[in-house]
């Protein structure tokens, strides 16, 4: 579940975003079918029945429907707005919520099934 | 206080002992490695992996450990606390029970790491002089009781993983970095800090080596049969900086700095290191990174896992553990319902 937040957040929608420079709106995923951002929106509820079917876990449930509403927000099916300033924005924000849906499921489902992340990383030796 | 002499005596008597009783570490669910974990309840505990990644054994720890040190021939094993700690178990991994207790004497405390020497009859820690913060290698007899045998300075402050190289030469990281339990794990002297890389033979520094950084905290080692020592580095700069995350080095050399641009990708940290068991690799282990860079002396290649950090040699290659549960072996994977601790200790079976 973690790992298709951060495909999602990375190469659905990081691919396309590119840098601000040099937005890459040909690595939208099935751009030409005008479906990218429907993509995105499809694992991202795809993603959220998983989280409820884990544990309960509240915070990323509300995460995941902030980002979900966020995507059912934005008109640009093949996410050309990447490209464009004042469209790419919301498209660059949609990736944040994404990404703190991932790190609030991280915390969260890893607390409750008792591994937490970063046992190792967090405090050192 | 006692004499350099004096201590060897002391230790020449302790050689002298009577040869062990020896029932081996095969009998026992047959582990290949120790770890240890946080287990789901919050408990810790010292297990025993097979060589597939299985669990062969566990035993409650008090606290949460850190790293291990395995008796070369009897199935025991001495589980170290989490620095600053003032304990350590010596498990009989036969029967899950704690054979000894060893304290830490009045004024130091553990690091986390030990080793044995002269053929496991001697068991060498490291420890903090809490007063001077100066670094200790303590050594406890475990032919008799793992009594206190002594103890001679590491040749720094914060030592942290010491390993034995052939003909019971000790290799020791001293880290560099003073802590005093009154203050937790702060480090009280990073303008100041001056890791090395010493060695030890019966108790005297024979060689001492720094690198030319001196903000690289040097944490971890891993020796090679052949000498070679690796040392995991941990920078006190600022994480992204590319400042070297390893080095080698072998007695009466000088200490090569590798993987520089790993850095950033570590976060300026390694967690771990160990040679592949065909010594041909060399594995350092990123758990702020959540990878692993697997070198051969040209190129690397990456492992990610979150919160990787455990890795020893198994086979001719690595085995790995991480926070998240997963032991990674030559064979394949498995993942228990633990957060493995930072360090995978191999029994060189």
């Amino acid at each position: 579940m973690l790992s298709g937040l951060e495909a999602t957040a990375d190469q659905r929608l990081g691919g396309p975003l590119g840098t601000f420079d040099r937005p890459r709106p040909a690595r939208a995923e099935l751009h030409r079918a005008d479906l990218s951002l429907p993509m995105v929106r499809a694992a991202l509820v795809s993603l959220r029945d998983q989280a409820a079917a884990l544990v309960d876990a509240p915070r990323t449930d509300a995460a995941l429907a902030r980002a979900i509403e966020q995507a059912g927000a934005i008109d640009d099916p093949a996410l050309a707005g990447v490209a464009d300033p004042a469209s790419r924005i919301r498209i660059e924000a949609l990736r944040t919520s994404v990404r703190d849906a991932h790190d609030t499921a991280a915390e969260e489902i890893g607390a409750t099934l008792g591994v937490p992340a970063g046992f190792n990383s967090a405090d050192g030796d | 206080m006692r004499s350099r002499r004096a201590f060897l005596a002391a230790t020449g008597a302790a050689f002298g002992a009577a040869a062990l009783p020896a029932p081996g570490w095969a009998a026992f669910g047959d582990p290949a490695f120790l770890a240890a974990a946080r287990e789901p309840t919050g408990a810790f505990a010292l297990f025993g992996l097979t060589a597939g990644g299985a669990i062969a054994f566990r035993v409650p720890l008090p606290k949460r450990g850190h790293a291990a040190a395995a008796h070369p021939l009897r199935a025991e094993a001495v589980a170290f606390a989490r620095r600053p700690g003032t304990f350590a178990l010596v498990i009989d991994c036969a029967g899950g029970r704690i054979l000894h207790r060893l304290e830490a004497p009045s004024g130091r405390h553990f690091y986390g790491h030990g080793a044995y020497l002269d053929g496991g009859r001697v068991l060498a820690t490291t420890e903090n002089a809490i007063d001077t913060g100066d670094g200790r290698i303590g050594f406890w007899d475990a032919t008799a009781d793992y009594r206190r045998m002594g103890e001679v300075p590491s040749g720094g402050i914060g030592p942290h993983e010491v390993v034995a190289l052939a003909d019971d030469v000790l290799a020791v990281a001293n880290g560099g970095l003073r802590t005093h339990p009154a203050t937790g794990r702060e480090k009280l002297n990073l303008d100041t800090m001056r890791p090395n890389l010493a060695y030890l033979r019966d108790g005297a520094i024979v060689e001492r080596i720094e690198l030319p950084d001196p903000k690289l905290s040097i944490r971890h080692i891993a020796a090679r049969a052949d000498g070679m020592v690796a040392m995991g580095l941990q920078s006190e700069r600022y994480p992204v900086d590319s400042v070297p995350m390893f080095a080698l080095h072998r007695l009466g050399q000088v200490p090569t700095v590798h993987g520089a641009d790993l850095a950033p990708l570590f976060q300026g940290c390694v967690g771990s290191v160990a040679w592949s068991g065909d010594g041909q690799r060399l594995a350092v282990t990123a758990p702020r990174g959540g990878r692993a860079a697997i070198w051969n002396g040209t190129d690397t290649e990456i492992l990610y896992r979150p919160d990787l950090c455990g890795v020893a040699p198994a086979g001719a290659g690595h085995a790995f553990t991480d926070g998240t549960g997963g032991v990674l072996t030559e064979t394949g994977g498995m993942k228990h319902a633990v957060a493995w601790d930072n360090h995978l200790v191999g029994l060189g079976r």
